[in-house]
């Protein structure tokens, strides 16, 4: 079938799945009703108070009126407020803030991924084709290493590492506040980076939200390089956590191509081996990897919802985690929210890309 | 009928005793996963006589002070023979907190695991067996659980829920009952196709029983590989949650992750953290001994029980 | 007059945990020029086996070819086999691997595999990739190892553009040179594509002619590459030393790695612009013309999974003829089809191996299959060759207590014994093969020479061999 078909019945199985995660952060959310409403009032509680914010979120109505309530907020983007127990500025609107803090955790998570596919996609192949032999043994033992990191602490040890006390030379330190969590790690000497995390001070316009682009398109190279620089090594930390997982599908997978017939016939015609592994297995193989996608996608934004707190990286994670430790639970909830579209987003796009590979899956 | 019965079943019995001796056989050919067995072994010892042995509060053992310019604190001293671990903050034993925290932390990994299991299987089951609407819904209800990430489900739960074991229980058996169901439902629908169910079936066996009877056999090696590398992940998971600050139990609960977390808060930064190494690296070392191990055991596993790999 | 192959004491076998299995112990036979020598045995004899062998597609780890010459007409293309087969005899069986020397023996097959020598397989569904088109599948094999031919059809239409463009008008072939564009254009009138096949290769012609003139030098440098490429092979494809040979392969196989990159980015995108694929592509339209495919321009386009196993056979043999090769080797292709198919199937082979001289080897358990194909038959147990004849002569006069057997056991109709003869015993374990002869244990005729001793090969008439003491001292010679 054509693949703009495919795609549209994606997209309508998409739906069962959102309206199931609604139910659960519905259900999540007015499960503690008293939380909820402390979220609502200052210092002030009086019972005037808590009547007044108990009529606002309708919680006097029947459980599903409620429901339909909050999926209407949900779709007008009411999200509630930032509770006034909040590190950052109370009473500002959730969606607002999302603004502020989606930007530079999709940055982290787009660069985790890309380090992932740059470490695991070469290393899967060579593990294959070079089954049990030196290359093989090291790449599964580094890969499983890093499965069992626990990331926070892989996190910790790159700060001793390369943070601000390291053994390093300065230019390689990573250069923060001293606290942790600090509020954003930055080149040393020259405020390279200053400017752009305080853009209150310095007057700069962020554009995009993202450190690296609105760099580049404001044409400061040595801002983008800090930048970059200062992206890697939390993106590191999700990384090495979690390529192991590919590394080991994709031998996986490769293998069992590479025992098919259709490999021997490649090898009958004359295909070079090199070649058959690149075009014939690789593809094949590729395939499948895209069905342990989400799994993994799952694993790679909870590693960055840690490592933003380690790093300090302002982004949902650290968000999510000071809203957790001070009972804010309308950012909690829309923060899981926002990172489940992620996910069932990011699982569309690999589906897609999944059937461009392997054609026998449109037919479905 | 059922002297039979019992008959078959002990026979069914002996000879799984037999394959089980195989590759148990099999297993002890590499070194590797025998490593990683041992030393999970080790841990579930600690684990069990560990804190009967030590027994006695870790707390405020030493009483080495210090200014930093902000407060005072207790100097977290290196390791030594009098403190194997040396201490972290607050004079906190580090030696005895490790070990009791094996307890806790394999405990609550067990319960998490097999409940989810269990839970899986069961559900996997229903879905695959009676198919239809009810297998839809159910796989549908597991496609919403896995697209919210593990962790974040879990810290919204105990932001909400209450910071008590049950909750963490609960939030991580939901987390990893899906992939156990997928499991099971695929084993299900692949031994309905076969031949010789359909015409067993057809022949007036009860499908159920004849199902089943192909099912569990069928499934046990990806159950158990899936249980040994869940058993890892379950681990990892509570370390990163103790480690934020959201465990159950309270402040100084004796946990890995909850031990560098202290360590990370009590210390003040960075400077601290670098200059009192031990206090991290030393629970993490912890850790991923365990989780590699676990690993070890879970790859050793599937290559010895993995039918098509026999060499 | 020399054979297309001759097979000499081809010994392969699989060291597995369990212990070493046997699978081929000694085989030798003979391929002549234009025939179809049928090799028949039970499953399990090692018929595949030792068609993999003769292609090298044995898999490293378990397998090994021990010891044996491959002749491809004069050529011995095993030579260092011996090299690569150092076994350490011990209380475990080891095998050295000797990784440069395996690779280089597996350049030099690279050149044989698929233009001298090719194969087609039993499943033809799972035989194909699934991810690409059947065109994308013949292509690769065309741009492997035909590339001079194809430029050069592609420089004669370049030299007749007016022609080209007359015949596309009034919609007819009537180029009567004798060139490469003339044999050309021979072959699409012999293909029977019909109007719309006609007008597409001519459109396609044209349209190579045009890009050839535009980047005249490119294709022309393109060209003399490629014929000294083709000289280069030829020359190693004789007998040199070593040395040489390995120079000419390092230098062939830095060629292709350059070329079949770009080229493959380039052929899987549609709408390409580029002389030698689209001359592929043509190629593998008339490929398949000749295999009698209808709707041949559709199919191009189609996925494996599209198209059914009677046609994906066909496709496998285009394939596999799509370079002349000398000898192709079919293993049990309609195995997998049914019978009417498998008919049709046989039919087309035999005509394909009139119209190209082919030597064929058919391999089969069916001998229906062998009566109708072959002119000469070789019947293989466990992993022996025990008789080799012409199809006549064997049906007629079989030697072999093996053979004798077979034909006893296949059912006739116009029997009226209802019991049905079979051979007693079961398949030796070749982990552990009997002593001696390896049938001795299920033969009626076993006396103690058998179980002591592996008969010889003898030739009890012109033509006709016998491994069985029975015949000893009655030999022909």
């Amino acid at each position: 079938m054509k693949m703009y078909v495919y795609v549209i019945r994606r997209l309508i199985l998409l739906i069962p799945v959102i309206i199931g995660v609604t139910l659960i952060t519905f259900a999540l959310s007015h499960a503690n009703v008293s939380l909820l409403i402390a979220g609502y009032l200052g210092r002030v509680r009086t019972p005037q108070h808590i009547a007044i914010v108990k009529q606002e979120l309708h919680l006097n109505l029947p459980v599903y009126e409620q429901y339909f309530y909050y999926l209407g907020n949900l779709f007008t983007g009411n999200w509630g407020y930032l509770a006034p127990t909040e590190v950052f500025d109370p009473g500002t609107p959730v969606v607002v803030e999302f603004q502020r803090r989606f930007p530079p955790t999709l940055e982290l998570a787009v660069f985790a991924t890309l380090l992932v596919f740059l470490m695991g996609l070469p290393l899967g192949v060579f593990s294959a084709v070079k089954k049990d032999r030196l290359t093989d043994q090291i790449t599964r033992v580094i890969a499983m290493t890093g499965v069992s990191i626990p990331v926070f602490w892989f996190g910790l040890l790159i700060l001793i590492a390369v943070g601000p006390n390291s053994i390093l030379p300065m230019q390689l330190r990573l250069v923060g506040v001293g606290q942790i969590p600090p509020s954003y790690y930055y080149y040393p000497h020259s405020s390279i980076l200053e400017p752009w995390v305080n853009t209150k001070v310095s007057g700069l316009t962020r554009p995009t939200g993202f450190l690296l682009i609105d760099t580049l398109l404001y044409g400061d190279w040595q801002a983008f390089l800090a930048g970059l620089y200062t992206l890697f090594w939390p993106a590191l930390s999700v990384a090495f956590t979690s390529f192991g997982l590919i590394v080991r599908f994709l031998r996986s997978s490769m293998l069992e191509v590479m025992n098919q017939d259709f490999i021997r016939t490649a090898r009958s015609k004359g295909v070079p081996e090199y070649f058959v592994v690149r075009k014939h297995v690789r593809r094949n193989a590729l395939g499948a990897t895209t069905t342990v996608m989400g799994l993994f996608f799952a694993g790679l934004l909870g590693g960055v919802v840690v490592t933003e707190t380690v790093f300090g990286w302002p982004g949902m994670g650290r968000w999510l985690f000071y809203a957790a430790i001070g009972g804010d639970m309308v950012s909690v909830m829309a923060t899981t929210f926002v990172f489940t579209i992620v996910i069932v987003t990011a699982n569309l796009i690999v589906d897609i890309i999944y059937s461009y590979l392997d054609p026998r899956v449109r037919l479905e | 009928m059922s002297t039979e019965l019992a008959g078959s079943f002990s026979r069914s019995l002996r000879a799984r005793y037999e394959s089980f001796k195989k590759t148990f056989f099999f297993f002890t050919r590499s070194p590797i996963a025998t490593i990683g067995l041992a030393v999970v072994i080790f841990y579930v010892l600690v684990g069990i006589f560990g804190p009967i042995i030590l027994g006695g509060n870790p707390w405020k053992t030493t009483q080495i002070f210090e200014y930093n310019g902000i407060y005072i604190y207790n100097v977290p001293q290196p390791p030594s023979l009098h403190f194997p671990f040396g201490t972290t903050f607050e004079g906190y034993n580090l030696f005895n907190g490790v070990v009791k925290a094996a307890r806790i932390d394999l405990m609550v990994a067990a319960i998490v695991v097999f409940s989810g299991a269990i839970v899986g299987t069961l559900l996997g089951s229903i879905a695959g067996y009676k198919g239809g609407a009810l297998g839809d819904v159910i796989m549908r209800v597991t496609d919403v659980f896995l697209s919210i990430p593990f962790l974040v489900l879990a810290i919204a739960f105990l932001v909400i829920l209450g910071r008590n074991l049950t909750v963490m229980v609960v939030a991580l058996v939901l987390i990893w009952w899906p992939t156990y169901t997928r499991i099971v439902r695929g084993q299900v629908l692949s031994v309905r196709e076969l031949k010789y169910v359909e015409a067993s079936v057809a022949a007036g066996a009860s499908s159920f029983r004849t199902i089943f009877k192909h099912v569990i056999p069928n499934s046990i090696y990806p159950i158990f590989v899936q249980v040994s590398l869940d058993f890892g992940n379950v681990i990892l998971t509570l370390a990163a949650l103790f480690y934020l600050g959201v465990g159950f139990a309270g402040y100084y609960t004796p946990e890995w992750g909850n031990l560098i977390g202290l360590a990370a808060s009590l210390g003040g930064g960075l400077p601290a953290i670098t200059r009192y190494w031990w206090t991290v690296t030393i629970p993490g070392l912890a850790i991923l001994i365990l989780v590699v191990s676990l690993n070890l055991l879970g790859d050793g596993l599937r290559d010895v029980m993995d039918p098509r790999l026999r060499r | 007059m020399e054979n297309a192959l001759t097979v000499r004491n081809l010994k392969t076998q699989f060291f597995i945990y369990e212990g070493v299995v046997k699978a081929i112990d000694d085989v030798s036979f003979e391929l002549k020029e234009g025939e179809v020598l049928g090799l028949v045995g039970e499953t399990g004899c090692g018929k595949s086996v030792t068609a993999f062998s003769i292609m090298k597609l044995i898999p490293d780890p378990p397998g090994r070819i021990v010891n044996g010459e491959v002749f491809l007409g004069n050529l011995n293309i095993m030579k260092n086999v011996s090299k690569e087969a150092r076994i350490i005899e011990g209380k475990r069986v080891k095998v050295k691997h000797f990784y440069s020397v395996i690779k280089k023996n597996e350049y030099f097959f690279n050149k044989i595999r698929g233009k001298y020598i090719s194969m087609i397989f039993q499943e033809p569904m799972a035989a194909l990739n699934p991810v690409y088109t059947v065109e994308d599948q013949i292509v690769e094999t065309l741009i492997l190892h035909n590339k001079t031919n194809m430029l050069k059809i592609i420089k004669a239409a370049s030299e007749h553009m007016e022609e080209l463009k007359g015949m596309l008008e009034k919609g007819e072939l009537s180029y009567s040179g004798d060139d490469y564009l003339g044999k050309e254009i021979q072959r699409i009138r012999e293909g029977n594509g019909g109007k719309e096949s006609i007008k597409r290769h001519l459109e396609l012609l044209i349209e190579e002619g045009s890009l050839y003139i535009r980047r005249k030098s490119k294709y022309e440098s393109m060209l003399a590459r490629s014929e000294e490429l083709d000289k280069l092979e030829e020359r190693l494809l004789s007998n040199i030393t070593e040395e040489e040979q390995m120079e000419i392969i390092n230098i062939l196989s830095k060629e292709t790695r350059k070329i079949n990159l770009i080229r493959m980015s380039k052929q899987l995108k549609r709408k390409v612009r580029d002389a030698l694929l689209l001359e592929a592509r043509r190629e593998a339209l008339s490929l398949l013309e000749s295999v009698e495919i209808p709707n041949a321009w559709g199919v191009l386009k189609l996925y494996p999974h599209e198209l059914s196993g009677g046609m994906l056979q066909r496709v496998m043999i285009s394939i596999a003829l799509a370079n002349n090769p000398k000898i192709l080797i079919a293993d049990e292709p309609t195995t997998a089809l049914d019978v009417t198919v498998q008919a049709q199937i046989l039919r087309l082979l035999r005509n394909l191996q009139d119209n190209l001289r082919t030597s064929i080897i058919l391999i089969t358990h069916d001998l229906g299959v062998i009566a109708e194909t072959c002119n000469r038959v070789a019947v293989m147990y466990a992993g022996n060759i025990v008789e080799t004849a012409s199809t006549e002569e064997l049906f007629m006069n079989p030697k072999h207590p093996y053979t004798i057997g077979l034909l006893q056991s296949i059912p006739r109709v116009d029997n009226p014994n209802k019991v049905l003869k079979s051979i007693t015993g079961n398949v030796p374990n070749l982990l552990n093969p009997p002593a001696g002869c390896r049938f001795h244990p299920r033969c009626p005729f076993v006396f103690d020479k058998c179980r002591v001793e592996k008969p010889e090969t003898i030739e009890v008439s012109p033509g006709h061999t016998v491994a069985c003491h029975l015949f000893y001292g009655k030999g022909v010679n």
